[in-house]
């Protein structure tokens, strides 16, 4: 399997340079068979990389330990399901991952932009066959999934050897999150490639209109949307698997795929002005160019070391490699841009600073500032270490007291810029527009604080909540109500309207998705409190509203790890209210504990048990807090998925006739 | 009517603030985790880390809290110790200073750029642009194409 | 065997990749023709625009004044791709294309432009 998956490596970074420089030969020489020739090539890279994925999972399945990679990842008593999590637990098998997935995506994005963008394309698949060589270089050279495993030899050398048994998978990727959330991940980060590779290739190309504007938009979403749910799989990861009963912590690794995301979301926004405006094309190509630098800084923080964190990669000599690579992505990127520059350039200007061109530019600073000061927190530290003797910490309560604030406001203007219109605003139609809800939105602050609310953040916060969905409310009232007009329930109306305008329904969708996703950050953030009890078995302590009972232990031995189960029953008052597990396990060989917490959900608040130490009287040490509104967090990514496949969902095009018969009409009728 | 809003947001936000009941020596420990950084973990906070220091160092913050110390002076000992990575925001002071200092700078003066791009627009887009005459029978082939839609309403 | 399938994969992969300079097949799809669907596709999603337009000021969601303004920028942009559009197609009567391949697909695309779009419009 080692050989397969090895030449496979290897071809696919022939042919990816083929595919590449063919493409750029065919279409600067005329050559048609070569861009046919490298777009083919192009294609193949895609069965080439799911062959060696292949080779490397049947390895897996044969417990070949001959394969460092099969041995340093699972083991014989490995559970046969996490083969697909070690598949891309270390580095050499994540590249392949990403690797398959880059050349899928880059496939679907040549064909199906193979009309429309002809054009540009042999330039676009340049791009994406230069970005997958370099995956495939690199696995080839420095992280080579397939190389032989290899055993401490006599004078201290390592020879090549088979040992009889691996040394298993981390304990902390045994989770149901972790089928989802690294492939997630990867793949949207590696999506972003896609829409920068569209919008590079056009300009590269010289088409400086706006073809690659729709394939940019939809590709876009996609990755986006990809990521932002591996993003929210991996919050969700943290809060049942780490068991400090927090789901987002402000890690250096959480934040790299965080910058990227949110200079997408950016992205995603602006394009809408390009397509209904024709105005903002530079600073588009501004923003795909600086996500797609972000995520190649990701992989260089991930794989490359130079911070501290629960998620990385070992540190390795990858991440010079990792920053070159960024490095040249940038010039690259910018290179292009500032070459076709003025050709982006639109005749039409902002009028009016209350018109929805202005909300959407607020929306892209606020956006790209909280990419800033994140950025920041994370590079802050590694420039103090140079600058002076002593190193700085930046962690969780610097990002939240400087991002909070942009959070807060971006919130509002989610709020505000449906309600804008178009080139200007009056303030007579504004006024109409917000009385409600923003009336509505102070009357529930003042209910919030006189039914006894004390952090008025939160209370800002949630009035600012209020406001956005009332808004959303307010437009889907009128709309659904003008179509019911027309005949028909207003089920059915609301639902047309809907299909009537995809991206824009699909948006306030999502909008809503992400309000959601702010209230339970409210709630657990403000509210909640914890609790940490000792408890003889047949004791009880308090946390909140609750009242823990420690029933029961049970012990489970297996040959790589020993856990404990401990039963507890839940009472609120004098009735009991349910039972909750709260599994704690410690793994010799990895020097971890992972646990699984017992959580009691509910709409209101989630009671959070972890056990965290066993004393040796038999006693019980547990971790209890209790978070409210936490399980809004989870509600809204089935909401976040919906309003993505709205908002992507095809609209049926419009007849439009041709010039020839239109102008005879025109000339008919004279002028307008 | 938008001075209005603000002034009653702002009064109901005030009145949130008040009437907070004092925290409890428990509240007062668990914000102090928060602050401070485990020394042998990777980033985590005292508050989120399970290994034994960790537990220490909160059992170490009660017992001082409860002997009476303030928060400074705990958050001191440990800096004393382990330097001023221990914390969880850097110090305001010296060179990490620039850590608070830098991202308020960079927001301002990027909004500043902001509405003065979008101003000098303004000014540009005041003076009416001539439409070409050539187009007029062509905006009579889209109108006949849109039908009755260009008139407004239907 | 894993070598077998190697080698097999790498003598499927030459020839897919050599194929085309075996089998020539003339031109690559783009060119005038395409530009022409470029823009009635994009006067069509003005249409679109326009008539969202409309249903959101008949909801009471745009004022009048803005509904005039929008209106107008709408008709004046599909009014000068419609006039690209039809110095395009002059362009083009002029010089009829060589290659009966590439001629063959400027009709079908001139085809698909005037039958392909669904006939639907977008409800009122």
């Amino acid at each position: 399997m080692a050989d397969l998956g090895f030449m496979a490596i290897v071809l696919g970074l022939g042919v990816a340079l083929y595919a590449a420089a063919g493409s750029i030969a065919g279409k600067v020489y005329g050559a048609a068979e070569l861009v046919v020739s490298a777009r083919r090539a192009a294609y193949l890279t895609a069965p080439i990389a799911l062959a060696g994925a292949g080779a490397l999972i049947a390895a897996f399945a044969t417990h070949d330990f001959s394969i460092d990679y099969v041995f340093a990842h699972s083991n014989r008593v490995m559970d046969r399901e996490f083969i697909w999590v070690a598949f891309y637990a270390g580095n050499g098998g994540s590249l392949l991952y990403v690797t398959c997935v880059l050349a899928i995506m880059s496939a679907a994005a040549i064909h199906l932009a193979r009309r429309r963008l002809a054009d540009s394309l042999p330039y676009t698949t340049a791009i994406l066959m230069a970005i997958l060589a370099f995956f495939f270089l690199v696995m080839v050279v420095w992280a080579n999934p397939f190389s032989h495993t290899t055993c401490p030899g006599p004078g201290g050398s390592q020879v090549a050897c088979v040992p009889d048994d691996g040394r298993g998978i981390n304990p902390l990727l045994t989770h149901p999150g972790m089928w989802v959330h690294p492939p997630l991940l990867m793949a949207g980060l590696a999506g972003i490639a896609v829409p920068f590779a569209y919008a590079a290739g056009a300009l590269a190309a010289g088409r400086t209109r706006d073809e690659w504007a729709d394939a940019a938009r939809v590709s876009g979403i996609v990755s986006w949307a990809i990521l932002g749910t591996g993003i929210l799989i991996g919050a969700w990861w943290a809060y049942t698997i780490l068991g400090w009963g927090g789901y987002w912590g402000w890690d250096p690794i959480e934040n790299v795929a965080l910058m990227p995301w949110l200079t997408m979301t950016a992205f995603i926004h602006s394009i809408m002005v390009q397509k209904r405006r024709g105005m903002f094309r530079m600073w588009n190509i501004v923003l795909l160019n600086i996500a797609f630098v972000l995520a190649q800084f990701g992989m260089f923080i991930n794989r490359g070391g130079p911070v501290v964190s629960v998620h990385s990669f070992a540190g390795s000599a990858l991440g010079q490699v990792f920053l070159g690579f960024m490095l040249l992505s940038l010039v690259f990127a910018f290179g292009v841009f500032f070459w076709r520059y003025r050709w982006l350039k639109s005749d039409r200007p902002v009028e009016s600073f209350l018109s929805r061109e202005v909300a959407f530019l607020l929306n892209n600073f606020l956006l790209l500032g909280i990419t800033f000061v994140t950025l920041w927190g994370v590079v802050f530290p590694l420039i103090t270490e140079f600058a002076s003797d002593g190193t700085v910490t930046v962690a969780t309560p610097y990002f939240n007291r400087v991002n909070g604030p942009l959070f807060l406001g971006l919130l509002a203007i989610m709020g505000i810029g449906p309600v804008m219109a178009w080139r200007r605003s009056s303030m007579r139609s504004l006024g109409r527009w917000l009385l409600l809800p923003v009336g509505l939105a102070v009357l529930a602050a003042a209910a919030m604080v006189v039914a006894g609310m004390r952090e008025p953040l939160a209370v800002v916060a949630f009035s600012v909540l209020a406001f956005v969905v009332l808004v959303i409310l307010e437009e889907w009232f009128r709309s659904t109500r003008a179509r019911a007009r027309a005949g028909g329930n207003w089920a059915a109306a609301w639902l047309g309207v809907i299909a009537g305008n995809r991206p824009r329904h699909g948006g306030y969708i999502v909008h809503l998705a992400i309000v959601t996703v702010a209230f339970g950050v409210v709630g657990t953030q403000f509210f909640d409190q914890r609790a940490d009890l000792v408890l003889k078995r047949g004791e009880s302590g308090a946390v909140g509203s609750y009242r823990l009972e420690y029933a029961n232990l049970k012990i489970e031995e297996r040959s790589d790890r020993t856990a404990q189960l401990a039963h507890l029953n839940v009472y609120r008052g004098n009735d009991r209210i349910g039972t909750l597990r709260a599994w704690h396990a410690f793994y010799p060989d990895f020097r971890q504990a992972s646990v699984r917490a017992g959580i009691r959900s509910t709409p209101v608040e989630d009671l959070y048990v972890v056990p965290t130490d066993f004393l040796e009287d038999g006693r019980l040490v547990l971790r209890a807090s209790v978070n409210p509104l936490a399980m809004w967090l989870w509600i809204a990514g089935p909401v976040f998925v919906i309003g993505t496949a709205v908002a992507l969902w095809p609209q049926p095009a419009l007849e439009v006739r041709p010039a020839k018969a239109q102008v005879a009409a025109g000339l008919v009728r004279g002028t307008a | 009517m938008g001075i209005l809003v603000a002034a009653l947001l702002g009064f109901i936000v005030l009145a949130a603030g008040c009437g907070r009941p004092a925290p409890t020596l428990e509240q007062r420990a668990q914000a102090l985790d928060r602050q401070l950084i485990c020394p042998v973990c990777p980033g985590e906070t005292l508050d989120q880390s399970g290994v034994q220091i960790a537990k220490d160092m909160r059992v170490l913050i009660r017992e001082r809290l409860a002997a009476g110390d303030t928060e400074e002076a705990i958050k001191a000992y440990f800096v004393d110790r382990y330097g001023t990575r221990i914390l969880a925001e850097p110090p305001a002071s010296g060179i990490s200073l620039a850590v608070w200092v830098i991202p308020p700078v960079v927001l301002a003066a990027g909004a500043a750029a902001l509405w003065a791009v979008v101003r000098e627009m303004r000014r540009r887009a005041v003076a009416p642009r001539a439409e070409d005459e050539s187009l007029g029978k062509y905006l009579g082939a889209v109108d006949d194409e849109l039908g009755t839609g260009k008139r407004g309403a239907p | 065997m894993g070598l077998t399938i190697g080698v097999l994969l790498t003598l499927a992969a030459v020839t897919v990749i050599a194929w085309p300079f075996v089998r020539r097949r003339g031109a690559v799809p783009g060119g005038p023709s395409s530009r022409g669907f470029e823009l009635r596709r994009a006067r069509g999603d003005i249409y679109r625009q326009v008539r969202q337009l409309e249903v959101d000021h008949s909801a009471g969601l745009v004022g009048k004044a803005e509904f005039r303004s929008q209106m107008d920028e709408l008709r004046v942009t599909a009014a000068r791709l419609l006039r690209e559009e039809a110095a395009l197609q002059e362009g083009d009567a002029g010089q009829p294309l060589a290659d009966p391949m590439a001629r063959l697909e400027q009709e079908i695309a001139d085809a698909r432009a005037v039958l392909a779009p669904a006939q639907e419009r977008s409800p009122k």
